[in-house]
């Protein structure tokens, strides 16, 4: 039978090495409903998402150490995240930005600073393909 | 050769003409010399008397005379180790009416007249050098005929003196006075007339056995021009006296500690910060410079390779770094600016030639082949060094432009986000509060970023960090430092320790900052649940601050850079410091600036054992 669900509560992890813009975006997520948490490098990130796979991963590029595109490729190595879906982050991109971060496996590129409705219409997005995929494993 | 010539100034290559021989000439002659000691009054040949050696005197002094059938004699020359004595044997004479008698006792290295007859005939160096001798010799013949003629007394015997001293290395020759009227070929009045003159003029002594010149300007100026004519003419037909002319490349291998140690005090002289490297690492490059300028100079050129060379289209080395092209690159990361980078080259450059042309008169032709293409080698090694710089200066800048975006964009899109969700409708008071604080806290980072770019574009423009000295305590600007620190970072152990007095005059806000930055650091790069130290302590006139915390060490190279601006050192290393990489750098930079408009002075060591400290001195008023 066809019901509407209320929107899930997604769960995200979002990667930045500037603390306090990763703390804000987990906050604001919350706010909005959803189950975030904050990684502040690339190990840290990795170990969390083989914790507990997360529904969405929002990676800064520019972290010293891994870099955002590093730690995409090993996400989409690992068995346990496959499914999940990559937005790769910037405030600085280059003419080769949007192909590398293709190749890394990102599923999408967002420019920073991240606006209220594009960080919404994302959710939304997230949120019907998660369904989709639900619908479609039956 | 027999035992004698073991001591080095007994050498053959104390003769002008055998140090003048190419070195296989000399190597093929060489087995033949034969060391013999010469007494004075010893008869080398008599007159009519066949000639068994051609002599090569090291420190004697031989006098070429000829006596008359009634008994006066007259010096017709002298020989020392400008020359030899027996030309008859080579010019086919065999025998001469003159006879040689030693004049001053000393050594020589005698030849066979076969041997000589048979290197003579070869034709080659030798050859040429004993003729040219040959001319020398009767230029002194005649000068001292006409002299002899011409000129009074004193003259001649400043003459016989200046000539006699040229050919030894001591300024006492062991003359009489009788002899030296022989030699002159007059009477032992007219000498002691002169002699007594000359000594009462303070410019000769008498002493046992010999007469000791004392002015030597004194004789040049007394003496007729017979001196000079025959002094020039030997000096322009017969190589230096010296030790071996040396090539520049030779000479700069044979060097090199010495034009390495010019370099390096002129390298102090120009920047401060190059006081901060290791004499080793500025000798590194320097060396290698210099040997492979000096192997460039040795290398056969043609004619087009030198053509080319002059209009810079000479292959630049990229593959596998050339020393100078790293020289370039550590220059950089030292702070030189590229005039410094010049005057390094330029000061190379002079040391050089100035302690090459030191040395004993360089063949001219020779002499100017080896300086072009030194400076063409040096060119080279400065475009190279420059090239390089200039690459490393676009990728500081690339890299500080990136970097700037991505540190600034980052709490930009916190506050832009959380502002957009401010607006939103239906957002509890609560939220607005929370959302409020989190905006407050990425702006408070973006301001201070904002600040530091301010005041290091500040000290670019020369104008450095200004402070305003007031009486304050240390104490209290640590406290202040402390409690801001825990309540930003509530989970982090800060300790602090403050002993002696540590009242003085300071500019609080501005320390309160270096502290800040200091203590920031230490607690992001520190390891987990480590404490962070800080400690002040005064005594004197100086009060000394330390920052400290435990965890991975810096490696030696960024030590030596970290308080440089821009610098992003280990991005070639597998394993880069994130303090260097990430971050404009400038905080270490300002902190610095701050100290040492303090006149403080700021320092760090970093080990595995015992973690990483930065010590700040400060006098009490400055």
């Amino acid at each position: 039978m066809h019901t509407s669900h209320p929107p899930r509560a997604l769960d995200i992890l979002v990667v930045d090495d500037h603390r306090e813009t990763a703390d804000a975006l987990v906050w604001l997520l919350g706010t909005l409903g959803h189950k975030a948490r904050p990684a502040y490098d690339g190990v840290d990130a990795l170990q969390c998402v083989s914790a507990r796979a997360p529904d969405l991963i929002i990676q800064d590029i520019h972290m010293p150490q891994m870099s955002g595109y590093e730690v995409a490729r090993q996400v989409r190595e690992g068995h346990a995240a496959q499914h999940v879906l990559l937005v790769a982050v910037t405030g600085f991109p280059k003419a080769n930005t949007t192909a590398l971060t293709r190749e890394a496996g990102f599923d999408s590129l967002l420019l920073k600073p991240l606006g209220l409705p594009v960080l919404e219409q994302l959710l939304a997005k997230v949120a019907s393909h998660r369904k989709d995929a639900r619908s479609g494993l039956r | 050769m027999n035992d004698l010539a073991g001591r080095a100034s007994l050498s053959p290559k104390q003769n002008r003409l055998l140090a003048a021989l190419p070195e296989a000439d000399y190597d093929r002659l060489s087995p033949s010399l034969e060391l013999v000691p010469l007494p004075l009054g010893t008869a080398v040949y008599e007159s009519g008397g066949r000639l068994g050696y051609v002599y090569f005197p090291t420190d004697c002094i031989v006098s070429l005379l000829y006596v008359t059938e009634e008994g006066p004699s007259a010096e017709i020359a002298m020989a020392g180790n400008e020359g030899l004595v027996g030309i008859s044997l080579f010019m086919g004479g065999e025998t001469t009416p003159s006879r040689a008698v030693v004049q001053n006792a000393g050594h020589a290295y005698r030849v066979s007249a076969t041997v000589i007859k048979r290197e003579f005939d070869r034709g080659g160096a030798l050859h040429a050098l004993l003729l040219r001798y040959t001319q020398a010799l009767i230029t002194q013949m005649s000068q001292t005929a006409v002299c002899n003629r011409h000129h009074s007394m004193e003259q001649q015997l400043c003459r016989w003196l200046l000539l006699s001293l040229d050919r030894l290395s001591s300024p006492t020759l062991e003359m009489t006075e009788a002899l030296v009227a022989d030699m002159l070929g007059v009477d032992g009045d007219g000498v002691a007339g002169a002699t007594g003159m000359l000594q009462a003029d303070g410019v000769i002594r008498y002493s046992a056995g010999g007469i000791t010149v004392l002015d030597r300007p004194g004789l040049e100026r007394r003496v007729c021009e017979c001196y000079g004519v025959v002094k020039r003419e030997v000096d322009r037909l017969l190589p230096a006296k010296d030790e071996q002319a040396l090539r520049l490349a030779q000479f700069i291998v044979r060097h090199m500690e010495e034009i390495l140690t010019e370099w390096d005090s002129f390298a102090l002289t120009i920047l401060p910060a190059a006081a901060t490297m290791s004499p080793v690492s500025l000798r590194d490059h320097a060396k290698q410079i210099l040997e492979a300028i000096a192997k460039d100079i040795q290398t056969h050129q043609t004619g087009q390779e030198q053509s080319d060379k002059s209009k810079g289209l000479a292959r630049l080395l990229w593959d596998g770094e050339t020393a100078a092209a790293a020289h370039g690159a550590g220059r950089h990361l030292s702070g030189f600016d590229l005039l410094q980078l010049g005057s390094e080259y330029r000061a190379l450059r002079a040391s050089v030639l100035r302690l090459w042309s030191l040395q004993a008169a360089q063949e001219h032709s020779l002499a100017f082949t080896d300086i072009t293409r030194f400076n063409e080698s040096v060119d080279q090694a400065l475009a190279e060094s420059i090239a390089r710089y200039a690459d490393e200066v676009s990728r500081s800048r690339d890299t500080f432009l990136a970097v700037l975006g991505h540190d600034l964009r980052s709490p930009l899109s916190a506050v832009s986000t959380l502002a957009d969700y401010l607006l939103a409708p239906g957002v509890s008071e609560g939220k607005q509060l929370q959302a409020a604080v989190r905006i407050r806290r990425s702006a408070t980072a973006m301001s201070a970023m904002v600040r530091d770019l301010l005041e290091y574009t500040r000290t670019q423009l020369g104008q450095g960090i200004p402070v305003a000295p007031q009486p304050s305590s240390i104490g209290q600007i640590c406290e202040t430092a402390q409690d801001e620190i825990r309540a930003a970072h509530p989970d982090c152990a800060l300790l602090l320790e403050t002993s002696g007095d540590l009242d003085g005059v300071f500019d609080a806000a501005r320390l309160h900052q270096v502290l800040s930055n200091l203590l920031n650091n230490a607690i992001q790069h520190g390891a987990a649940g480590t404490p962070v130290f800080l400690t002040a302590h005064g005594e004197n006139d100086t009060i000394t601050l330390q920052v400290k915390n435990r965890g991975r060490s810096i490696p030696p190279d960024a030590l030596q850079v970290i308080f440089n601006p821009l610098v992003r050192v280990g991005s070639t290393q597998a394993d880069p410091d994130p303090r260097l990489s990430t971050s404009l750098g400038l905080g270490l930079f300002i902190a610095r600036e701050i100290v040492l408009a303090h006149h403080g002075s700021i320092e760090v060591t970093s080990s595995d054992e015992g973690g990483t400290v930065f010590t700040l001195r400060l006098p009490r008023a400055s």
